[in-house]
């Protein structure tokens, strides 16, 4: 496939945003989701790449002062930072404590094109 | 018996003459029938919708308004079909009425009729409409029953009735249908309304077969099936493949103040589509849940609108590309005798919300679409009801249809100010004029409200504060509020924005006396800071009242998600905000990390890169590695 129909289509190639601060790169013949902002490496392409940040729980109340008209104190707005540059990459709102729940997992491109051998 | 297209070779200049006249008598049949209507619910807010199907039930057109109550009128369909067509038959001229949630509506309210309309002798299509009724019975006025445990709490349900018999409307399904409702001549004009509406559906259906023949217009309901199939799959293909998660909650079940989670893994692969709600809460003991019809509305919804603005709605083509995985007796998928007279607005708009957020970030990890995106958008129902005796003594109830949020932000631009409600494009906020003519009610003001946005690159919309003032009432006024979002925010941000704020209601009493006005000064309130000494009372996300005159209800709607981190955002949009009131300098710092100069208006970028480093600073300082991670249900590519 050619580099235009490759950006046309569902391919997932390196040098492909993903959001704003996410980006597809080739590092030792696999694909991986780095900063594009300051190069940190989340990890594979596959992997959510909240997996590879950090981040931090802050109560919702703190977020926006309305949110102190809910009745509840247990409900936190997790943020997802970039560890090496602190971009912030995800956010969603929780109970205190809940497990972490991924945004996305994108396919190998070996899953876009039955042909190409696994990896 | 259903009529089979012969084989007919249909050009495509037919065709699409045809599909059009087709989608052009959908809208009409819906039009005609809220311009029929009497209530404002109806004709104001265009609480309804239409549908026009195949000869086999598949849906070829959804009307514009509301459409998660057309969504699953082919579910009717094919129920009716499957249950009646042996006895009582299927005839020409034969118009069935249903509300049952296991059948093919969403909440009892949601009065369908359907038809099947027939040449010589066979079926050769399906029609329906879906309208709100203002109450349909049960123990409280509007329906929407804050405290049932199961239907049994709830409006009676019929399920599919003969209402027109070989073209005859049968006085007893009628008398039946108005019996148990505190607005019966609302009622009773919606029926008659739909009737005449498909009643003009046959005529023009005629039309064309009478032009055309039969066998074309067969041919191009064929067609536009395979044409939208193609088209989706054509934009399927052109996204990555992979899987994406999002969950929401709906808060309070009528009862309890209990949080209930919706949990979506939609997977894409190739043409198809999964959506995986495994994991989602188990049904709730109160009105909040919506069976597998509210789910299969949920999720069309969510496609119709960002994947599909394009081309026409074509629920019955697009069926054959998607999967939805779900457990019964779950809130949204829930099970009989389950309460679900808030489906609509609470389990079925949730699912609604977890779809769209999941395909918007489908649509981040491609350059083709991310243009396409939208974070989260006045995701979270604040409906209230009122009933007494209005100023001229007679009694009343209303729901109120006057609420609107902050639009989700987009990858390239903020999310609307106050915008309507998200999947149903010409649903509309009921004129106050209307509303104050009618009921014993004052508006005090509308107006947006910023801290309600979520922030980011791109903002969300502001949303809503509106104060309403029951004034020469007859008698006290009960009050129900049943929302959701109050307990937590549920317009959630993208890549990096932050969250819209919650909805709220707050009771100002004796927050203005009109007798006392001249000598006390007091006008009316423009805000709620401008309530005075009043203390303000914030209500329950599912909750009951009684009101005097003088005594105002506020209401906060949410804003929309934000786009990316909001230290991103350009200075000059901060600026331009705080220059529209959308903004001041000292949220300016907090949220943005912009230094604004407070009599100008104009941002300090030296200090504001200084700002923004520092608290960048303090994110490195705060944070955590990620632990304790929950595998998704889709258990990765
Ligand atoms: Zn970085």
């Amino acid at each position: 496939m050619d580099e235009q129909s490759k950006r046309a289509s569902g391919w997932i190639y390196p040098g492909l945003r993903i959001g704003e601060a996410l980006e597809v790169a080739e590092q030792e013949g696999g694909l991986v989701l780095i900063c594009n902002r300051c190069g940190h490496v989340y990890g594979p392409v596959s992997r959510d790449p909240k997996q590879g940040a950090v981040y931090r729980e802050v109560p919702l109340a703190e977020v926006n002062p309305l949110n102190a008209l809910s009745p509840r104190d247990d409900m936190v707005c997790r943020q997802y930072f970039c560890p090496g540059c602190a971009v912030m990459i995800s956010t969603n709102v929780h109970r205190r404590g809940d497990p972490h729940l991924p945004d996305m997992e994108l396919a190998p491109p070996e899953a876009n094109e039955s042909s190409s051998a696994a990896g | 018996m259903q009529a089979a297209p012969r084989g007919e070779t249909l050009d495509p200049i037919t065709y699409e003459v045809l599909r059009h006249r087709l989608w052009a008598i959908n809208d009409e049949q819906g039009l005609l029938a809220a311009q029929m209507s009497g209530s404002p619910v109806v004709y104001e807010a265009y609480d309804f919708n239409s549908a026009l199907m195949s000869y086999r039930g598949d849906t070829l057109f959804i009307g514009v308004y509301v459409t998660r109550l057309s969504l699953s009128i082919d579910i009717a369909v094919k129920n009716i079909v499957k249950d009646y067509s042996r006895d009582p038959g299927i005839h020409e001229g034969d118009m069935f009425l249903t509300n049952d949630p296991w059948v093919g509506a969403v909440h009892m309210n949601d009065y369908i009729v359907v038809a099947p309309i027939h040449h010589e002798g066979r079926v050769v299509c399906w029609t329906g409409l879906c309208m709100h009724e203002m109450d349909v019975g049960g123990p409280v006025p509007g329906s929407f029953v804050v405290g049932a445990r199961d239907i049994y709490g709830e409006a009676p349900v019929l399920p599919p009735l003969k209402v027109v018999e070989a073209g005859r409307l049968r006085p007893d399904v009628e008398r039946m249908f108005i019996r148990n409702s505190r607005t019966p001549e609302f009622n009773a004009l919606d029926l008659r309304a739909r009737i005449a509406a498909i009643n003009k559906t046959r005529q023009r259906i005629a039309e064309i077969i009478e032009t055309y023949g039969v066998d074309t217009f067969l041919a191009v309901q064929e067609r536009l099936l395979e044409d939208v199939r193609r088209r989706l799959g054509r934009r399927l293909a052109e996204l990555p493949d992979g899987a994406w998660y999002e969950h929401g909650y709906i808060d309070h079940d009528g009862s309890t103040d209990a949080l209930y989670e919706i949990k979506v893994a939609m997977t894409k692969r190739g043409e198809r589509l999964t959506f995986d709600f495994r994991g989602t809460s188990p049904q709730a003991p109160g009105m909040i849940n919506c069976t597998y019809t509210g789910l299969w509305g949920g999720v069309m919804a969510a496609m119709l609108t960002l994947l599909c603005y394009d081309m026409p709605w074509a629920t019955g083509a697009i069926s054959g590309l998607v999967e939805i995985i779900s457990e019964e007796g779950t809130v949204n998928n829930a099970r009989h005798p389950a309460a679900v007279s808030a489906a609509t607005v609470a389990a079925t708009f949730m699912t609604f919300n977890v779809c769209m957020q999941a395909i918007a970030k489908m649509y981040a990890c491609s350059e083709r679409y991310r243009g396409e995106l939208m974070a989260t958008g006045w995701p979270g129902w604040i409906g209230a009801n009122f009933s007494g005796l209005d100023q001229r003594g007679r009694y009343f109830t209303a729901t109120m249809l006057d609420t609107g949020g902050g639009g989700g932000a987009r990858s390239t631009r903020d999310g609307l100010d106050v915008e309507g409600t998200p999947g149903s494009p010409k649903m509309a906020m009921s004129n106050i004029e209307t509303v104050e003519r009618l009921y014993p009610l004052l508006y005090l003001y509308r107006k947006e409200q910023p801290a309600t946005l979520g922030p980011g690159k791109y903002r969300g919309g502001a949303g809503l504060e509106l104060g309403r003032l029951v004034h020469k009432a007859a008698s006290p006024v009960r009050c129900f509020v049943f929302g959701h979002g109050i307990n937590q925010s549920e317009a959630r941000g993208l890549m990096g924005g932050l969250p819209g704020s919650v909805n709220a209601n707050v009771v100002y009493r004796r927050a203005w006396q009109p007798q006392g006005a001249p000598a006390a000064g007091r006008s009316l309130p423009g805000g709620s800071e401008e309530m005075g000494a009043v203390e303000g009372a914030v209500l329950a996300a599912k909750d009951m009242t009684m009101l005097e005159n003088g005594d105002a209800i506020v209401t906060y709607c949410c804003g929309g998600g934000g786009y990316g981190d909001p230290l991103e955002r350009e200075p000059h949009l901060v600026s331009a905000d705080a220059a529209q009131g959308l903004c001041d300098v000292q949220s300016a710092v907090r949220l943005y990390g912009v230094v604004l100069d407070p009599q100008s208006l104009a941002p300090d970028l030296l200090a504001t890169a200084k700002t923004r480093d520092a608290v960048r600073r303090g994110r490195r300082g705060t944070s955590l590695a990620v632990e304790g991670w929950s595998v998704g249900a889709a258990g990765g590519a």
